[in-house]
């Protein structure tokens, strides 16, 4: 598939402008906003020529695009600045952080794909029976609360009523360590050779992961039901019918397929609002990721790992949303015409 | 043309009723269809948008859409009773016996799926279990080259989006014909393509028909391609066969009001104005004239066509109308 891999590239390239736009959006946002970050940074007694000093040594005195110039120089280097509430290098707590709040967004979004995949074709084939019924009357009270209100049931009912499930926070069990290598627990604690701390770490993602899901999957669920209803009218199913295939081939090939396209394509958005409440689920379940780091840089006006945060999510929301055009280019073979024309 | 009463009779329909259910109301959409095919007949369905041909054509395939009630009567192919059909048997007719060419061929081939994928899976069903790939993959090239595809090899490995409307329907009747089929059920095969191809494909669809002595449903509301394609026609209203018989008689003798209103629309490349059309709607099926369904816009209706249903009585030898005054001249 040549035109795939021109699609890629030049969607690639599409997204080093957005970046671009990006970076020049919320750097000057984050110099724009009130208050002196450099102030903030070294507190209310800290005498002016220190201050100053500081200022000058930040650029923060150059007009915004010169201070532009001199970030993005630094940037391209992987070097995102100093942080003034952790006095580290953005890039090395980006590092630390990250990780935590990637593998849960992964735990989120990706099985539960498949969960709404298999509720949605199981709603279509018992439309209006009772399996129906159930999964669109649980998807309507699960879609409407919201994933902070399950984050704090599921702690009530999974870490306290029935203590099962590991509940005061962090990724893995007093007493166990495992080797960084991905950064993502559990395929680490595998790759280590440690089972037991695979499923430690599974254990601990499991709440989390599920409140962070349950919404979106269900959301998912629905659409998959109501396209796959939706395409078994249509005549190309009549045809294959009336041609004598037998009915498990044509839901299986032939309905199947054009139905959860739609749905591939929105778990792309999705992932973006798993990231935003991410933030809240984080900081319920004590898990040490992006969260309070992100909330800390915010409120401290810490210019420097507010756009750090804000790009690596960038980076990770344009590179997911490419991956899940791929598939849908894949699965679609419209897609890879009017991509590449 | 050939007369009737020859040859087996392949398609039998004998009062057949279907009505669909419409959030909890009843839609009577056929009312007592009566009509057969005979092998290499040619027979013609006439009749507005929304007369119930495309019903008819489905009901033949037991595809009718899922709140589609069966009213009475019943549906024949070669002496055995479409809707009693246990699964096996029902396959092997959908496989080898009937099989249809949909009006849109945009929306009857599958958009994610190449040609070559699509054709093979109708064709593996239909040819004995293990049948070589590289067979039915023969098969499949000699029924597009016999629909005068060029390239058959470029047609396999395309996708529908890849392909004019033309081409498409096209594949559609190679798919159709391929399998070996002996009724063809045409739903109006070239009104949603531009009017050269229409008439290309009506031509290919006639070639194949006299080639293969295949028979033939076409379904259509045009009284010219009616005319010019099928030797046996039925003159369908709102969900009822109101005249039917040889086309030369039909057209040349027209005998039910609504079949001389239909001939009247047909422009003329002779005379002065636009045809007029006929006044009026097809019924509402929610709730339809407890009389003849055409008595509402015929412009002869006396008392007796609002309260009895007409019978499909023999109006002439092999001619057949559903009208209280068919005997009265026009």
């Amino acid at each position: 598939m040549p035109s795939l891999l021109a699609t890629v590239l030049k969607r690639l390239g599409w997204a080093s402008v957005v970046l671009a736009g990006l970076s020049i959006l919320i750097f000057s946002l984050v110099r724009i906003m009130p208050g002196d970050p450099a102030r903030l940074a070294l507190g209310p007694t800290a005498p002016e020529e220190v201050v100053e000093r500081y200022r000058e040594r930040m650029h923060y005195n150059e007009p915004l695009p010169v201070q532009y110039y001199f970030w993005l120089r630094q940037v391209l280097h992987g070097d995102f600045g100093m942080s003034t509430v952790t006095k580290r290098g953005v890039s090395q707590d980006l590092a630390e952080f990250m990780p935590a709040t990637l593998e849960l967004v992964i735990w989120a979004g990706i099985p539960p794909l498949f969960f709404a995949l298999l509720l949605g074709v199981l709603g279509a084939m018992y439309k209006n029976r009772w399996p129906d019924y159930v999964i669109r009357f649980s998807s309507y009270i699960i879609i409407a609360t919201p994933t902070f209100v399950w984050a704090v049931l599921f702690l009530l009912i999974f870490g306290y009523w029935l203590p099962v499930l590991p509940s005061i926070g962090g990724r893995l069990s007093m007493g166990l360590a495992v080797p960084t290598v991905t950064g993502l627990m559990v395929l680490d604690a595998l790759i280590a050779g440690q089972p037991a701390a695979a499923w430690d770490a599974f254990a601990h993602l499991l709440l989390p992961s599920l409140a962070l899901s349950l919404g979106h999957t269900m959301q998912e669920a629905r659409l998959t039901r109501s396209y796959m209803l939706e395409n078994a009218g249509k005549d190309y199913i009549t045809m294959v019918t009336s041609q004598g295939v037998p009915r498990d081939v044509v839901n299986r090939k032939f309905l199947l397929r054009p139905s959860i396209i739609p749905t591939v394509s929105i778990m792309g958005l999705d992932i973006a609002a798993i990231f935003g409440n991410a933030f809240l689920v984080e900081t319920i379940f004590n898990w040490p990721g992006m969260s309070r780091y992100a909330m800390n840089a915010i409120l401290g006006k810490d210019i420097n790992a507010v756009c750090g945060v804000v790009m690596v999510l960038g980076v990770i929301f344009i590179m997911t949303n490419l991956l899940v055009d791929v598939i849908v280019m894949i699965l679609d073979p419209r897609m890879r015409q009017s991509r590449s024309k | 043309m050939r007369g009737m009463g020859e040859g087996e009779i392949l398609l039998d329909i004998k009062d057949f009723s279907v009505s669909f259910d419409v959030y909890g109301k009843k839609s009577h959409v056929l009312d007592g269809i009566t009509f057969r095919v005979r092998a290499g007949e040619r027979v013609g369905l006439v009749g507005e948008s929304g007369c119930g041909k495309t019903t008819t054509l489905k009901a033949i395939l037991r595809v009718l859409p899922k709140n589609a009630v069966i009213g009475g009567g019943s549906v024949l192919f070669g002496g055995r009773d479409v809707f009693g059909m246990a699964r096996p048997e029902l396959d092997d007719m959908r496989r080898r016996g009937a099989g249809m060419i949909f009006q849109d061929p945009s929306s009857a081939l599958n958009p994610v799926f190449s040609v070559k994928s699509q054709f093979l899976t109708a064709l593996r069903y239909a040819n004995p279990p293990g049948t070589p790939k590289e067979r039915l993959y023969e098969i499949a090239a000699e029924a597009l080259d016999s629909v005068m595809l060029p390239d058959p090899h470029r047609i396999m490995d395309s996708f529908p989006y890849q392909l004019s409307g033309g081409m498409k329907q096209r594949v559609c009747i190679a798919m159709t014909i391929a399998a070996g089929r002996r009724l063809l059920l045409a739903d109006e095969p070239g009104t949603s393509l531009d009017v050269t191809i229409q008439d290309q494909i009506l031509r290919l669809i006639n070639k194949l028909v006299s080639e293969k002595g295949l028979s033939v449903v076409m379904v259509s509301h045009s009284v010219g391609v009616i005319r010019e394609s099928t030797n046996y026609v039925n003159i369908m209203y709102a969900g009822t066969v109101v005249e039917s018989g040889a086309t030369d008689d039909v057209f040349g003798n027209p005998m039910h009001p609504y079949t001389t209103a239909l001939m009247s629309c047909v422009p003329k490349l002779t005379g002065g104005s636009i045809a007029q059309g006929i006044p009026g709607r097809v019924p509402d099926y929610m709730n339809t004239p407890a009389g003849c369904r055409f008595a509402p816009r015929c412009p002869r209706a006396k008392g007796a066509c609002h309260e009895r249903k007409p019978p499909h009585a023999e109006a002439a030898p092999g001619h057949y109308v559903s009208c209280h005054f068919a005997s009265e001249a026009v």
